[in-house]
């Protein structure tokens, strides 16, 4: 019987650990799996097992107990996840969010940190967006001498797009456009009428633009792999974020754990918060990780040879900087200076909406879980008003339903009510959140958690960039509206707020040289090459598309890399 | 009815090696009942309340705003979902409406007949229009009894129409004034 250092005895030893269960956690799973390594999946919320535990996935609008409206009492308990509409405010959701009461952290700027701590995180509740990087993208940072250049190219992550992609099933149309590759594709999702006439009408008017499908992760052909995950097509529900009983969209919890779990190599740990890294100083290496059980509170640890943080930006980020060393000192795991630094998001609350009323004797059928995309036009087409980078658009026409405003009482009222109105035609932009060396996160010297660990503080804003951007984001918006003949056009552009994207990334960047980075070219931590970190961290620039895919692909490639060094006898 | 079809669904997507057995998918679809009980509003606000909703949407060839139990769930979600102001507006105009009618037409808003009721909120409406008021008691009670009708179980099984698995998705289906609309 092997003893480590504390007496513990093997049995808390492993071949690798995945801290997180998130999307990328998720895929880090079941690659090293799958390759045959024994692995340890760390989940610092509860359980939610695939389907049993989705508690309102088969609720109809009456049986929740406000219809879906979430309880003005609950709010209060969530008030920093209540800051938007996608998350809480749905009853029919709310309960896949974490009270704030429990999870404090300190905003010195406001910053919105939507979480969910529950097995398989936020991939149970995300938007399902998917858009690949072109090398545009990856060359960027370098092209305009920003932030740090990013240590890889399109061709070295495209196969790995492809890899995730067939496994996660995307929904998407083949357009052949150099900045926005296309996947590997199931059936696209089609457009509606009124979304058809802005097609034409915008792709007619303006040079390099187009409105496409939006590419989503649901299945609209599951392949046979997938059918035998027991996975099956979309229904068209859109209650997605409630958890999906058909397994239709892609979640750590209905793909890739059932893959790893069938493995027989994984074992799956709740209530399991991570602390910090156990260092070797001898060997430059990590060879555990100090876990704290969210229930008992008691310390355990965990050893393994190899650790893969996906729990999420910055919690990953607070992981490697709460791991002291006596050779890199007070500030964690790092050389570089930049860990916890460059914290990004995509700005979004910006765009317009109007009617249609043409195509009146068509309207849809079913709830789809998605709606068109613009794909990025500024500063490739048409050059940008003062900013570098660009913008997507994400948005939907359908017709209006019983919620549009109606005048009068009575037996005509209800007509108009129970009738469809005009179409009404909706977009929103997200747009690239520059890296900025002073959008920062650090760990509280003094406020802790309920577990002792060390509050999260945020400290991050926009620049000109950001707000000349949301200038064309919203002028380009009305404009597309009025090529379509769209009436009663109003625009909005709210104050940008970092987080409220859901998309944070960047305080552990990946990059070319140990002085620039925290992460190499395979998400190895320079520092210490037997951590890999693959989730929103590792993002050297943001992009404005949707960045899960990009972690999935980034996780599966270091996965793979991770388990050839290591039979190498490299780690 | 609805539930037992997408049952029927996911047993087809899963065949027989289903993961889950179909009693938990019947346990996933119980009401959440979790005893609330209005007890905001007072016995004369509910009955003008009543009256209001069924001159909003009155019974047709379908069932009205009484049948569908909207005054139930209005009271419920006004006092658990709105903000001590807004439920303020709501409640005072109730309490207002009566109270005019009896001075103005010497009976309470309930008893008068309804093409008078119409009447009467009809030229509230456009009062409130023509002053430009935001989320004042008219278009506050509109917005949520159209809200509470369409997620009722009555509303949205004739009135409307809810699948809870729609199954398919097309962009483009044919539409006339008249065809029943899937919410």
């Amino acid at each position: 019987m092997q003893i480590n250092h504390n007496g513990v005895v093997a049995e808390n030893t492993y071949d690798a650990i995945v801290v997180g269960s998130g999307i990328s956690g998720g895929w880090a799973a079941k690659e090293l799996t799958q390759k045959g390594l024994k692995v340890l999946v760390l989940e610092r919320g509860r359980d939610l097992r695939h389907v049993v535990d989705y508690q309102t996935t088969m609720s109809m609008p009456w049986d929740l107990p406000h219809q879906g409206r979430s309880p003005e009492e609950s709010l209060k308990l969530q008030s920093v996840q209540a800051r938007t509409g996608y998350t809480v405010q749905n009853e029919g959701t709310a309960y896949l969010f974490v009270k704030d009461t429990e999870h404090p952290y300190i905003e010195k700027r406001r910053f919105d940190w939507m979480r969910g701590y529950h097995k398989g995180g936020r991939s149970i509740t995300w938007g399902k967006q998917t858009y690949r990087w072109s090398q545009m993208d990856f060359e960027a940072n370098a092209k305009d001498g920003i932030a740090t250049p990013w240590p890889i190219n399109y061709n070295d992550i495209a196969p790995w797009y492809s890899y995730v992609e067939r496994f996660a099933g995307i929904s998407g149309s083949r357009e052949n456009l150099e900045h926005l590759p296309d996947s590997e594709f199931q059936p696209a999702m089609d457009l509606t009428a009124a979304e058809k006439i802005l097609k034409s009408s915008v792709e007619k008017k303006w040079n390099g633009r187009k409105v496409i499908p939006g590419r989503v992760a649901h299945l609209t052909e599951p392949t046979q792999e997938q059918l035998a995950l027991g996975r099956g097509k979309c229904q068209y529900r859109n209650l997605c974020s409630r958890g999906c009983p058909y397994g239709a969209y892609f979640s750590s919890n209905g793909a890739t754990l059932i893959a790893a779990e069938r493995t027989s190599n994984m074992t799956f740990r709740p209530h399991s918060i991570v602390g910090s890294l156990i260092y070797d100083e001898a060997t430059g290496k990590a060879k555990g990780v100090n876990v704290i059980d969210e229930l008992t509170k008691q310390p355990m640890e965990f050893f393994a040879k190899i650790i893969f943080l996906n729990a999420s930006c910055i919690a990953s980020t607070s992981i490697l900087m709460n791991t002291k060393t006596q050779r890199y000192g007070a500030a964690g795991l790092d050389e570089s200076g930049s860990l916890g630094r460059y914290l990004m998001d995509h700005h979004l609350g910006v765009g317009a909406s109007g009617t249609f009323e043409g195509e009146l004797n068509k309207t849809t059928f079913g709830r789809r879980p998605n709606g068109f995309y613009i794909p990025r036009f500024r500063n490739l087409y048409q050059e940008g008003n003062g900013y570098i980078r660009g913008f997507g658009y994400q948005g939907g026409g359908t017709r209006q339903g019983w919620s549009r405003d109606i005048m009068g009482f009575g037996e005509d009222f209800k007509k108009q009510y129970t009738s469809l109105g005009p179409w009404n035609v909706n977009m929103g932009g997200f747009g690239e959140w520059l890296p900025y060396k002073d959008n920062m996160m650090m760990l509280s010297p003094d406020k802790k958690d309920q577990w002792g660990l060390p509050q999260v503080v945020i400290d991050a804003g926009y620049t000109s960039n950001e707000l000349n951007m949301r200038k064309d984001m919203e002028t380009d918006a009305v404009e597309m509206l009025e090529a379509m003949g769209a009436k009663n056009i109003s625009s909005r552009s709210s104050e940008p707020a970092l987080g409220l994207g859901i998309h944070e990334m960047g305080t552990a960047r990946m990059g070319t040289d140990r002085k620039n980075s925290v992460l190499n070219k395979w998400n190895q931590v320079w520092v210490a090459p037997n951590v890999f970190v693959t989730d929103g961290a590792a993002m050297t620039s943001a992009n404005c598309v949707n960045p899960s895919l990009t972690y999935m692909a980034l996780t599966a490639r270091a996965a793979d890399y991770a388990v050839s060094e290591l039979k190498k006898g490299n780690l | 009815m609805q539930r037992r079809e997408a049952v029927k669904i996911f047993t087809a997507v899963f065949g027989a090696s289903l993961a889950v057995p179909e009693t938990v998918f019947a346990r996933l679809a119980e009401p959440m009942d979790l005893g609330i009980k209005p007890i905001l509003l007072s016995g004369k606000q509910r009955k003008t309340l009543a009256a209001v909703a069924e001159c909003i949407i009155p019974k047709t060839d379908t069932p009205g705003a009484i049948e569908a139990g909207v005054p139930r769930w209005f009271e419920i979600l006004l006092q658990d979902c709105y903000k001590p102001d807004a439920q303020k507006v709501i409640m005072d105009g109730l309490t207002n409406l009566d109270a005019e009618c009896k001075t103005k037409h010497g009976s309470t808003f309930a008893k008068l007949k309804m093409p008078q009721q119409i009447e009467i909120l009809t030229a509230m409406e456009k009062a409130e229009r023509d002053a430009k008021v935001r989320g004042g008691f008219i278009r506050a009670t509109k917005d949520l009894v159209k809200s509470c009708y369409a997620n009722s179980e009555v509303g949205a099984s004739t009135a409307f129409e809810y699948q809870i698995a729609p199954g398919r998705w097309s962009g483009e289906e044919l539409y006339k004034m008249g065809d029943k609309i899937y919410l």
